[in-house]
C-alpha cells in the first residue's frame, strides 16, 4: 500500500508531485478511451478496477484537503486505506472554515494566528479579504437590526468606521485593489437594502464567505507545504480539456456529464461545495 | 488612527497578575499586529521586544528544571508530556517575535540588540516541545529573510546566527528527532535549512557552515533523496545516509548548499569530495563497472542524460584565446612540449571523472525541476562547472582527462545554458493572469536571478558564450535590463490618521527601528538590473561579435544609466518625495559593480572603445566613480575599466588624463589598500605606454621614483624584523619554508589571478617518472612548492602547493585521505592572509616593473626617456633591482629557488627596451656583469615567453646602429662571448619553439656571420642547412618582426 512506501514525511495518502505518475497516466488512458466505440468500454471496465484503489484514494485527498475529517476516517475505514494522521490538522481547517462561513471573522483570524502567524503576515491579500468580510459583517448587523425602518442613523454605523479607520484604510494606498475594495465596502453604508444596487449586494452575498474560507484554507494547505488543491479538481480539469480538445479534432465524443459540482464549468462561479 | 495595542497592554506582559492573564494578553497582542506593520513598529517603540525576550527567558528556566527533572533517563515522547501554561506563553511570544520579524528590515537591528536570535537558539538547544522549535526556527527565518533585505546602498545586515557552533545549532533539526511527528519534522527541517542558505551570506560563516560539518551533513541527505528517487544504482550499504528529505525540501538543500560554497573552490571541492557524495558515486558502479554514473560510458547515463557526441579528434584548439586576435595566441604560453623536457601532463587537483559526475548529476536535477528550483540547481551547476573548469584549465589536449572535460563542456554548451537562456525567456513573458500569489513570488525571483545564473554558467569559456549567445541569450539579457529602467510606481506608504512619533533618542537600542531599506518595487529593479548586467558582462568578455550585438541591443547607454550612484539624500528626504526617485535616478553598489564589470568586458575590444564607449561618454562616469565613490570596491572595478580607456588604442585617453587621472591614480597607488594599489598602478601602467614624453615624466614624478623603487623591492622587505639578507629575498626564503606563491611561476605554471586557486600543479608524465624520480620525490617531499626543470637543471618556485593525488584507481579511503590533503591545501591558499599578501605583493611588483617598461616604450623617445629614468632611479639602482628580480632567491639543497616567472618575465622585458635604446645604453647594459649573468640562467626558461624576450634582447644587444657603432657593437658581441651568452643562444637554435629558434638564429648570424662580428677566431659550427634557413626566412622574419612589434608594443596588456 501507498502510504508503506512513502517516506515518513509526506502526508501518507498524497499523490506524488511527478504530474506523470502512474494514476494520471492512467486517468489519461481512461480519458483517451472516451472517444472510441463501444466495445472499448469492457475493457475500460477492466481498467476501472484496477484503479478503484487510485480514485479511492483520490478521492480520500479531497476529503483532507477541503476539510471532511468525520468522512475521511469513516472512508478510511471502509476502503482500508491508511488512516490520515493528521485528522486534528483537518478539524483545524474546519473550525475556521464554519468560522468565516458563520461570520466570526475576528475568531477565525485568531485562530489562524493560533496555526502560524505568518500565514496572514505574508499574505496581505487574504487578510485583506478577511478584514473586509471581517467590515461587511458589521455593516450587516446594523443593516439587519434596522431592516424594518428607513433610516438608520448615523452613529450606528460609527463601530464599522472605528474598525474601518484602524484596520482597513492605512492598508488602502497601497495597492489599488485594495482601495476599490474599500470604497465599495463603505458604501454598504449608504444604501438601505432595498435600493441597494447589484454590484454591491454581492458583498452581502453569503458566496463570499465561500470565496474567502476556500482562500483562507487553501493558503493555511500552502503554508504547511501540502497541495493547495485536491488532486481531483486538476484531473477534473484535465478531463475537460481533453474533451475539447476532442471535440475540436472532431473525435466522436462520448458525452459523460460529470455533473458532481466539480465540473471545470462549475469552476467559474467559484468552489464547489459538495455536502 | 493606528489604535492597537496600548503601552499598557505591553506593560501587562510582563506584570501579569497571572499565567492566564498573560497568555490572553499576548494572544490579543498577536492578533493586532499581525500584517499590520504601523502597530509593529509602534509596540517595538514601546519596548515590547524586551517584554517578549523576559516571557521566553522566564519560562525557559521553569520548563527546563521541569523537564530535566523528571526526564530521567526514560524518554519520553513530547506529545506525552502536557502542554504547560508556560509553553503557551513562551509560543505565543516567540510567535510575536516572528511576526515583528516578518516587518522588514527595519525590525532586524532593535530584534538583534535585545539578543532576540540567542534567546531563540537557546530554546531550540533546550528540551522543549516541538511546536516551540518549530515556533523558534520559523522566527529565526524570519529574521534572517528580513536581515537579507538590501539598505539603500545596497547592503545587508550581516547576522551572525550560528555563534561558534554551527553544529549544535543545525544538527538537532536537520536529524529527525524521534518524539517529533513526521510532519513536523519535515517543517522543522526545512526551516534550518531555508535558514541556513539565507544567512550564509558571509565568508566567515560559510566557512564555519563547512568546517563544523553541516556541508557535509546537507550533502548526505542530498545523497540520501537521490538514492530515495533512484538516480543511482547504488550497491553499497544505505544506512549511513539519513531518512530520504520530502521532496519539496531539495530545492532549499540545493540553495543552502549554493549558498555556502559559493565564492570558494576550496568550498566546492570540500562539496564534490566529501564523504556522502564519494561514497554515493563509489559504490554505484555501473553494470559494466567500469566508471561512476553519469559519465557517458554507463550505462546508467543514457536515460538520465542526453547523450552527446563529443569528438575524439585533436584538432581543436584548447587554447582558449579570442578569435578576433588570432595574434594573441602567439602571447600565450605554452605548457611544456619541450624536447628535452618531454610532455609535462598537468595533474588535476581533483578526480576529474568523480567531479565531472557530480556536476552531471546536479545538472540531472535541473532538468527534472521547473521553474524557480530549476534555476537553483543550474546555480549549483554553474559554481561546480567554475570550481571543476578552473582546476582542469591546464590539462593538455592528449590527456584522457581532457577529453572528460570536453565531455563537461558539451553537457553545459548543450544542456544547462540553454535551460537557463529558456528561463530568461520566462522571466521576460511574466506570470500568466491569474497567478497566485506563490506563482507571482516565483516569477519575480525568476526574473531576478536567471541572468545571473545564465552568466555564471557561460562566463568562464568562450565556447559556452557562443552556446548562449546561439541559444538568443543576447536579445533577451538587452530586453530585460532595459525593462529596469522602467518606471514603477512605488507603492505608497500605509496610511495612518496620527502623525508617527517620532524616535525618541535616548531610548534603547530594542526600542529604536531602523532603516526601511529600500522599497520593494526598487528592489527588484534593482537585483533585476544588477543580474542582466552580470550576464551582458559574461557574454562580452571575449568575443567582438557578442560586444556588438549587446551594443546593438543598447547595452552602452543602459552601462551608462547603470554608473550612476543614488543621490546621497535621494531616500532621505520627507516621504512625500519618495515617489519621485525612480529606478533610473540612481543605482545600488552592487548594481554599480556589475555595471563596471559590463563595462570593462566592453571595453577589452578596440573597436567597441573607438566607437560605442566613446559616443556614450563612458569615461566621464566611470572616472567619477573612481575619483569620488567612497566605497573601496566600486572605486577598484571602476580603476579596472579606466586602465582599459587609457590605453593608447582608446581616443578617452586624453580626456581622462586632462581630468586629473595621474593625480587621483597616484593617490591610491599610495593608499593603504593593497588591491586597489594594484588596479591603480595597472591603470598608471596603460597610461604611461606610449604616451606623450610629459605624460610619462609628470607619471613618475608623481609617483616617485623612491615609491616605484620600494614597490619593485616587496613590500615585505620593508620589514625591519625579518633577516635581512639582500633586497626582497627574505620574504621568500620563509615562503619557501612554509606556503608557496600563488603566481605564475618561472616552470611555466599559470594562474589565473583572480582565482588563485585554480592553478595546476604541472607534474611530471608518468613514463618520465622513472627518469628523474630522485630528484623530483625529493622536492615532492622536501619543501613541497619547488618545481624541477629539467631541461635546464633549475627550480623554480611553485604557484601551488603540490598535489599529491594521482589517478584515482585506489580504493576509496584512500581516494577520501589524499582528498584531504588537496583540500588543506587549497584551503591554505585560499584562507592564508599571508600567502594572499604575497601574491598581491608579486602582482604589484610585476606592475611596476612594467611601468618602467612603459616608461621607456616609445621608439622615438626611447634615448631621451632611458636617460631620464636612469637618472630619476638612478642607474646603478635599477640594474642592481633586475638583477635581484633574476637571482635565485634562495637555495634548497645545491638548486636555486627563483622569483615566480611573471616578475622575471617583467624584468627580462626591462632588458628588452634598454638594450634597444642607443648604443651608449647598449655599452651600460653590457657593462652590467653580475646582472647579465643572473639573466643568462632564464635563456633556458620553461616559458616560452621569456625565452623569445631573451633572444629579443640579445638581438638588440647585438645589432649595429649605425658605422660609429660598429667597434662598439662588436665589443658588446665579444662580451657576450666571454660571459657565456653565445654558446646559449647556439644551442638555442634547436629550441622547440619556431619564434626562439629564429631569433637565436638572428643573433647567432650578427654574432657570427656579419660583417661586424668579432670573429676573427671564429670557426663556422653552424652547418650550412642553418644559416641558410635563416636567409629563406627572410620574409617569414617580417611577420615575425611585425608580431615582436605588437609586442613590444605592449599588446596583452589588455586587461
Amino acid at each position: 500500500m501507498e502510504c508503506e512506501l512513502s517516506p515518513p514525511w509526506a502526508s501518507p495518502w498524497a499523490l506524488s508531485d511527478n504530474p506523470f505518475d502512474n494514476t494520471h497516466q492512467r486517468f489519461f488512458a481512461y480519458v483517451a478511451g472516451v472517444g472510441r466505440t463501444n466495445i472499448a468500454w469492457r475493457e475500460r471496465k477492466a481498467d476501472l478496477k484496477g484503479i478503484s484503489s487510485d480514485i479511492n484514494w483520490v478521492i480520500m485527498d479531497y476529503l483532507v484537503s477541503e476539510g471532511y475529517p468525520g468522512a475521511a476516517e469513516k472512508f478510511a475505514q471502509e476502503t482500508n486505506l491508511c488512516r490520515p494522521t493528521d485528522i486534528e490538522s483537518i478539524r483545524e481547517r474546519v473550525r475556521i472554515r464554519n468560522a468565516i462561513h458563520s461570520g466570526k471573522i475576528e475568531e477565525a483570524i485568531g485562530m489562524i494566528n493560533e496555526i502560524d502567524p505568518e500565514i496572514l503576515d505574508l499574505n496581505p491579500q487574504l487578510h485583506f479579504q478577511l478584514l473586509q468580510l471581517q467590515l461587511i459583517e458589521i455593516i450587516r448587523t446594523v443593516l439587519d437590526k434596522q431592516s424594518s425602518q428607513q433610516n438608520i442613523p448615523a452613529q450606528d454605523f460609527l463601530p464599522a468606521i472605528q474598525f474601518a479607520t484602524e484596520q482597513l484604510s492605512p492598508r488602502a494606498p497601497t495597492d489599488p485593489r485594495y482601495l476599490t475594495a474599500l470604497e465599495e465596502t463603505m458604501a454598504l453604508m449608504i444604501y438601505t437594502p432595498e435600493k441597494m444596487p447589484a454590484e454591491f449586494k454581492k458583498l452581502l452575498d453569503v458566496k463570499l464567505r465561500e470565496k474567502v474560507a476556500a482562500d483562507t484554507n487553501r493558503a493555511i494547505l500552502e503554508s504547511r507545504g501540502e497541495r493547495a488543491e485536491a488532486k481531483i479538481r486538476s484531473l477534473v480539469r484535465a478531463r475537460a480539456w481533453a474533451e475539447v480538445q476532442a471535440r475540436e479534432a472532431k473525435v466522436d465524443v462520448l458525452h459523460m456529464p460529470l455533473s458532481i459540482g466539480l465540473d471545470a464549468v462549475d469552476e467559474a462561479n467559484g468552489d464547489a461545495v459538495m455536502t | 488612527m493606528v489604535q492597537g495595542p496600548s503601552e499598557e497592554a505591553i506593560r501587562n506582559i510582563a506584570n501579569a497578575p497571572s499565567l492566564e492573564r498573560q497568555i490572553t494578553t499576548l494572544r490579543q497582542l498577536k492578533n493586532d499586529i499581525v500584517g499590520h506593520d504601523q502597530r509593529k513598529e509602534l509596540v517595538v517603540k514601546h519596548g515590547v521586544i524586551k517584554a517578549l525576550i523576559d516571557v521566553i527567558a522566564a519560562t525557559q528556566k521553569v520548563s527546563g528544571k521541569r523537564r530535566t527533572g523528571d526526564s530521567n533517563g526514560t524518554s519520553r515522547s513530547y506529545e506525552q508530556l502536557e502542554w504547560s501554561s508556560e509553553d503557551e506563553g513562551r509560543l505565543q511570544a516567540i510567535q510575536i517575535l516572528g511576526s515583528l520579524a516578518n516587518g522588514g528590515r527595519a525590525f532586524v537591528p532593535p530584534l538583534l540588540a535585545a539578543h532576540a536570535h540567542t534567546v531563540l537558539l537557546e530554546c531550540l538547544a533546550a528540551a522543549v516541545p516541538p511546536r516551540i522549535i518549530t515556533a523558534a526556527l520559523q522566527a529565526l527565518r524570519s529574521i534572517a529573510t528580513s536581515a537579507r533585505i538590501e539598505g539603500e546602498d545596497g547592503e545587508q545586515i550581516t547576522l551572525d546566527l550560528f555563534g561558534s557552533d554551527p553544529a549544535q545549532f543545525a544538527f538537532p533539526n536537520l536529524q529527525q528527532q524521534p518524539n517529533t511527528s513526521p510532519t513536523e519534522a519535515a517543517r522543522q527541517l526545512k526551516l534550518a535549512i531555508e535558514i541556513i542558505g539565507v544567512s550564509a551570506t558571509t565568508e566567515a560563516v560559510r566557512t564555519q557552515l563547512t568546517d563544523s560539518g553541516v556541508l557535509e551533513h546537507l550533502a548526505s541527505i542530498l545523497a540520501s533523496h537521490a538514492l530515495a528517487s533512484r538516480h543511482f544504482d547504488y550497491r553499497g550499504s544505505a544506512n549511513s545516509f539519513p531518512p530520504p528529505p520530502p521532496t519539496d525540501t531539495v530545492p532549499a538543500i540545493l540553495s543552502a548548499i549554493t549558498a555556502i560554497i559559493s565564492g570558494s573552490n576550496f568550498r566546492v571541492q570540500s562539496f564534490i569530495l566529501c564523504r556522502p557524495i564519494c561514497e554515493l558515486f563509489a559504490h554505484s558502479k555501473a553494470q559494466n563497472g567500469e566508471s561512476h554514473p553519469f559519465s557517458s560510458r554507463s550505462g546508467a547515463a543514457e536515460t538520465l542524460l542526453p547523450p552527446l557526441y563529443v569528438p575524439s579528434t585533436k584538432s581543436v584548439s584548447h587554447v582558449h584565446s579570442s578569435s578576433a586576435f588570432p595574434a594573441a595566441k602567439s602571447l600565450q604560453p605554452t605548457i611544456g612540449r619541450r624536447p628535452g623536457g618531454g610532455v609535462k601532463l598537468a595533474q588535476s587537483t581533483v578526480d576529474i571523472e568523480h567531479a565531472n559526475a557530480v556536476c552531471a548529476w546536479m545538472l540531472f536535477m535541473a532538468r527534472s525541476m521547473q521553474g524557480a528550483n530549476r534555476l537553483t540547481a543550474l546555480r549549483l551547476v554553474a559554481l561546480l562547472n567554475n570550481a571543476i573548469n578552473a582546476s582542469t584549465e591546464l590539462v593538455g589536449p592528449r590527456s584522457e582527462n581532457w577529453q572528460r572535460a570536453q565531455e563537461r563542456e558539451k553537457q553545459i554548451s548543450m544542456v544547462a545554458i540553454p535551460l537557463a537562456v529558456q528561463l530568461t525567456q520566462v522571466a521576460i513573458e511574466g506570470p500568466s493572469a491569474g497567478a497566485s500569489l506563490a506563482e507571482e513570488r516565483e516569477h519575480r525571483e525568476i526574473k531576478e536571478s536567471a541572468c545571473d545564473v545564465l552568466g555564471a554558467l557561460c562566463h568562464s569559456r568562450v565556447e559556452w558564450q557562443t552556446a548562449a549567445v546561439h541559444a538568443g541569450a543576447i536579445k533577451r539579457i538587452c530586453s530585460l535590463l532595459k525593462k529596469t529602467f522602467d518606471n514603477v510606481t512605488a507603492s505608497k506608504p500605509m496610511w495612518s490618521a496620527r502623525t508617527n512619533t517620532n524616535d525618541q533618542a535616548d531610548a534603547p537600542e530594542s526600542c529604536k527601528l531602523g532603516k526601511r531599506g529600500l522599497p520593494a518595487e526598487f528592489r527588484h529593479a534593482m537585483r533585476c538590473r544588477q543580474s542582466a548586467l552580470h550576464a551582458a558582462a559574461a557574454l562580452a568578455k571575449q568575443e567582438d561579435p557578442h560586444r556588438q550585438g549587446l551594443m546593438e541591443g543598447g547595452l552602452t547607454q543602459c552601462i551608462m544609466d547603470s554608473m550612476k550612484p543614488f543621490p546621497a539624500d535621494a531616500f532621505t528626504t520627507s516621504s512625500s518625495n519618495k515617489t519621485l526617485v525612480t529606478p533610473k535616478d540612481g543605482n545600488t553598489i552592487p548594481v554599480l559593480l556589475a555595471a563596471c564589470d559590463a563595462a570593462m568586458s566592453l571595453s577589452r575590444s578596440v573597436s567597441s572603445l573607438r566607437t560605442n564607449l566613446v559616443d556614450a561618454g563612458i569615461a566621464q562616469p566611470t572616472f567619477e566613480l573612481v575619483k569620488r565613490h567612497h566605497d573601496i570596491e566600486i572605486k577598484m572595478a571602476a580603476t579596472d575599466v579606466i586602465s582599459n580607456l587609457l590605453l593608447e588604442v582608446s581616443p578617452m585617453r586624453e580626456d581622462i588624463i586632462a581630468q586629473g587621472a595621474v593625480a587621483v591614480l597616484v593617490r591610491h597607488v599610495k593608499g593603504n589598500d593593497v588591491e586597489l594599489r594594484l588596479a591603480s598602478l595597472w591603470a598608471l601602467k596603460n597610461l604611461a605606454h606610449l604616451s606623450s614624453k610629459e605624460a610619462k615624466m609628470q607619471c613618475l614624478e608623481e609617483l616617485g621614483p623612491g615609491w616605484l623603487v620600494g614597490a619593485i623591492q616587496g613590500e615585505h622587505s620593508h620589514n625591519p624584523d625579518a633577516p635581512s639578507n639582500g633586497g626582497g629575498v627574505n620574504v621568500w626564503s620563509s615562503a619557501l619554508a612554509g606556503g608557496s606563491l600563488s603566481a605564475p611561476n618561472a616552470a611555466g605554471e599559470q594562474v589565473d589571478l583572480l582565482n588563485p586557486a585554480t592553478s595546476m600543479d604541472v607534474d611530471e608524465d608518468d613514463e618520465d617518472e622513472g627518469d628523474d624520480d630522485d630528484g623530483f620525490s625529493q622536492g615532492e617531499e622536501g619543501d613541497g612548492d619547488v618545481i624541477y626543470d629539467e631541461s635546464s637543471g633549475t627550480h623554480y618556485q611553485s604557484s601551488q602547493l603540490r598535489s599529491t593525488l594521482h589517478q584515482p584507481a585506489i580504493p576509496l579511503s584512500s581516494t577520501v585521505m589524499s582528498a584531504d590533503r588537496q583540500l588543506a591545501g587549497m584551503r591554505q591558499m585560499e584562507q592564508d592572509p599571508a600567502l594572499k599578501a604575497r601574491e598581491v605583493d608579486i602582482c604589484i611588483q610585476e606592475q611596476a616593473l612594467d611601468f618602467i617598461r612603459n616608461l621607456i616604450d616609445d621608439p622615438e623617445l626611447i634615448a631621451p626617456m632611458v636617460d631620464h629614468v636612469l637618472q630619476q632611479i638612478g642607474s646603478e639602482k635599477i640594474f642592481s633591482l633586475l638583477t635581484e628580480k633574476m637571482s635565485p632567491l634562495a637555495e634548497v639543497g645545491a638548486r636555486p629557488v627563483f622569483y615566480p616567472q611573471q616578475v622575471i618575465l617583467a624584468a627580462v622585458h626591462v632588458i628588452v627596451h634598454l638594450s634597444a635604446s642607443s648604443p651608449r645604453h647598449k655599452s651600460l647594459v653590457i657593462a652590467q656583469t653580475p646582472m647579465i649573468r643572473a639573466w643568462m640562467r632564464h635563456f633556458t626558461c620553461e616559458d616560452r615567453r621569456v625565452r623569445v624576450m631573451c633572444m629579443h634582447a640579445a638581438n638588440s644587444l647585438t645589432w649595429v646602429e649605425d658605422d660609429e657603432d660598429r667597434d662598439a657593437a662588436r665589443d658588446r658581441c665579444r662580451k657576450l662571448r666571454e660571459l657565456g651568452v653565445e654558446s646559449i643562444v647556439r644551442n638555442m637554435v634547436t629550441d622547440a619553439d619556431l619564434d626562439v629558434r629564429q631569433r637565436a638564429k638572428i643573433v647567432d648570424w650578427f654574432v657570427h656571420d656579419s660583417p661586424h662580428s668579432p670573429a676573427d677566431d671564429w670557426e663556422p659550427t653552424i652547418n650550412e642547412e642553418g644559416s641558410e634557413n635563416t636567409r629563406d626566412n627572410e620574409a617569414w622574419e617580417n611577420v615575425e618582426a611585425t608580431i615582436a612589434a605588437y609586442e613590444r608594443a605592449g599588446y596583452g596588456v589588455v586587461r
